[in-house]
């Protein structure tokens, strides 16, 4: 760590840790509920749990960029952070905020919440990922401003990097295209084509800058490759990312109810979108290829290099499996769509958080430039039990996804949706088996955060190869 | 990074982007002119070369049998209004071809950074 102000995104990493947990706990509940209909009802049901996994999903993810952002920034512009103080008061309020509306979601219904907290004076709940109450929404707003001119002025007065421009445009966009999810149409048209500014533009656009940002921070500080060599393959990145995305959102435009040339706009586009996911994984191996040093930690480099293969196979293959409308027109919806769900919210985004929290905490735990031999073999286990699980997650949703296009739309005598779930019942017993050993892999990770860093050996400064 | 001024890398680096190609884009068309460069190097005299040509074709052989022969006859012995054929193939042909993709993605990077095909990408 060379600045001090650094430090504050220590408790952005562990609340973050602490929330994924709560959002497995969840996955896993619903997994259960899929399988065994009345598993803790009355106490939990299912669109309240599914809620609590999704939303938990989206504010760890978040608590995780702001962390990586609090880390890089400062290093990347050679200065201290603008306002470590603001930074601890933000991370405060939006673990209070977070915390008071899952517990709301839990404790009373749906329909009472939105009563309590005014969702009538500016109605936005009720929507997929969007659940929140509009006064959360308000809160999660001011800490992204807080944020935003926190990060923002430090960029402003220190040394300007590609790696922070790329990841501030990236943040500025997470926080404008939010934004759209305070306009509620209540023509479900309009509202869903909106909707999709949200989700689409995020995980297909801005949060790839993001992503590409860390990526690129990481890959510089464990290859020790030329910045200038990293920052070319960012740029094309990007670029690419912006170019086959933003029309991409057409993808989704499908069967809405929205003019019926997306079907070619939106097919065509969204194809493309697997490019830069293949660039990154190219980029990745490329670089720890050509790398001038073996760093330490070696978790770190797993992480990246499975960040880059992951996000490739989850959003880039399994993306493209249902994104040409005639296809879509029968995978959509079914859990064709939880499958690549999954695997590229994992793939992309929980990988790259973790990624830079295997890098940055050593060195924010005050260890010279990482864990221990020991500690490393335990972070290293629950990645591939983590990823392995998740891949499996993946491989049983598209068998039942593919049975239940089969059944319930392709088949001539096409059974009822619920006649179809009976029928799949087995690959839903088998994707809660491996979200078990995914929960494993979780606690494994977590263990490894307590094994003493006896020998030094490992933890001292890099080492040159050539 | 893209500054191949060597003629051996470009060669290599070509070698990986036809593989890629035959897989991706353009299947068959790709294969046969990376066959036509096998042939006419496959006594390159630099070692670096030949091991990026003998992977490319050798693997871009064993994709064509697993991807269609063994899809072929997984239809034939299934039949083809079974579901249970669709829920394998599917399974099996995105997994395979994407697996052979990643192949290419490593040759590929190799290739780039100048390096003999490996298995080996790190010391992890
Ligand atoms: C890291 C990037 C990505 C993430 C995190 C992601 C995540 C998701 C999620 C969660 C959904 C379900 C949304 C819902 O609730 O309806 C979805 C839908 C979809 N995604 Fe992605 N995705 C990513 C990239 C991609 C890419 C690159 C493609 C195309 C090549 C793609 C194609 C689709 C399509 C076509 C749908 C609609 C499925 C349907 O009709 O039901 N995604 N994605
Ligand atoms: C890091 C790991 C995980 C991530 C990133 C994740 C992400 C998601 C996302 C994005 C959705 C919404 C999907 C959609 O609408 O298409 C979802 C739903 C769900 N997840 Fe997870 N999840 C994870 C782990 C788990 C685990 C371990 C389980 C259980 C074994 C699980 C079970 C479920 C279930 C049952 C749903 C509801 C699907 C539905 O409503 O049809 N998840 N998850
Ligand atoms: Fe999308």
């Amino acid at each position: 760590m060379q600045y001090s102000s650094q430090a504050v995104a220590k408790p952005y990493f562990i609340v973050a840790i602490a929330l994924f947990v709560g959002q497995i706990l969840f996955g896993l509940i619903i997994g259960m509920q899929y399988v065994i209909g009345d598993f803790l009802f009355p106490a939990i049901p299912f669109n309240v749990a599914r809620m609590v996994h999704t939303n938990l999903l989206i504010v760890w993810l978040l608590f995780g960029f702001m962390g990586a952002s609090y880390y890089l920034v400062p290093e990347e512009a050679e200065t201290e952070l603008h306002s470590p103080k603001l930074a601890w008061i933000l991370c405060i309020i939006f673990t209070v905020v977070g915390g008071v509306t899952i517990l709301g979601y839990l404790l009373v219904p749906y329909a009472t919440l939105a009563e309590i907290t005014g969702n009538h004076f500016l109605p936005t709940m009720g929507r997929e990922f969007l659940e929140q109450p509009t006064m959360t929404k308000i809160g999660i707003v001011i800490v992204a401003l807080g944020f935003l001119y926190n990060i923002g002025m430090t960029i402003l007065k220190g040394r300007k990097t590609v790696v922070n421009m790329v990841l501030l445009m990236g943040l500025v966009g997470l926080a404008v295209m939010f934004l759209f999810s305070f306009y509620n149409p209540s023509n479900l048209v309009l509202d869903k084509y909106y909707w999709w500014w949200v989700v689409h533009l995020w995980v297909e656009g801005v949060w790839e800058l993001i992503l590409g940002a860390i990526l690129a921070f990481i890959l510089i500080k464990v290859t020790g490759v030329d910045r200038e060599i990293i920052e070319k393959w960012l740029y094309i990145i990007i670029a690419m990312t912006l170019i086959t995305g933003v029309i991409g959102t057409g993808h989704h435009y499908y069967w809405i109810g929205a003019p019926e040339y997306w079907q070619i706009w939106g097919s065509v586009f969204s194809a493309l979108e697997p490019i830069p996911f293949f660039m990154m994984t190219v980029y990745a191996f490329n670089m720890v290829n050509q790398r001038r040093r073996e760093h330490p930690n070696k978790p770190a480099v797993l992480w990246a290099l499975g960040t880059a293969v992951m996000a490739f196979l989850g959003a880039g293959v399994w993306g493209f499996l249902h994104t040409l409308a005639p296809v879509n027109y029968y995978t959509h919806g079914t859990q064709i769509t939880a499958a690549h769900g999954h695997m590229a919210f994992y793939g992309a985004y929980v990988m790259i958080v973790l990624a830079i929290i295997s890098y940055a905490m050593p060195l924010l735990r005050g260890r010279a430039a990482a864990n221990s031999e020991k500690a490393q073999v335990w972070e290293m286990w629950s990645f591939w039990l983590m990823t392995i699980s998740i891949i499996f997650i993946t491989l049983f949703l598209t068998a039942a996804g593919i049975l239940q296009v089969w059944l319930q739309r392709v088949s001539d005598t096409p059974m009822s949706f619920m006649q179809t779930q009976d029928q799949v019942m087995i690959f839903y017993w088998l994707r809660e088996l491996a979200g078990g050993v995914f929960f494993i892999g979780l606690i494994v990770y977590l263990i490894s955060f307590f094994i003493e860093s006896g020998d030094s050996s490992a933890t001292t400064a890099t080492v040159d190869v050539k | 990074m893209l500054a191949l001024e060597k003629p051996e890398q470009r060669l290599a680096v070509w070698a990986e982007v036809l593989y890629l190609l035959n897989l991706l884009l353009l299947p068959g068309i790709a294969f046969i002119i990376l066959f036509g460069l096998f042939v006419k190097h496959r006594r390159h005299t630099s070692a670096f070369v030949r091991s990026h040509l003998k992977q490319t074709v050798m693997f871009s052989i064993w994709a064509g049998i697993l991807l269609l022969l063994v899809s072929l006859s997984m239809v034939m012995l299934g039949g083809f209004a079974q579901v249970y054929t669709w829920v394998m193939l599917i399974l099996y042909f995105t997994v395979v071809h994407a697996s052979f993709v990643l192949i290419g993605v490593l040759g590929l990077s190799q290739a780039l950074a100048g390096k003999i095909f490996s298995w080996k990408l790190s010391s992890l």
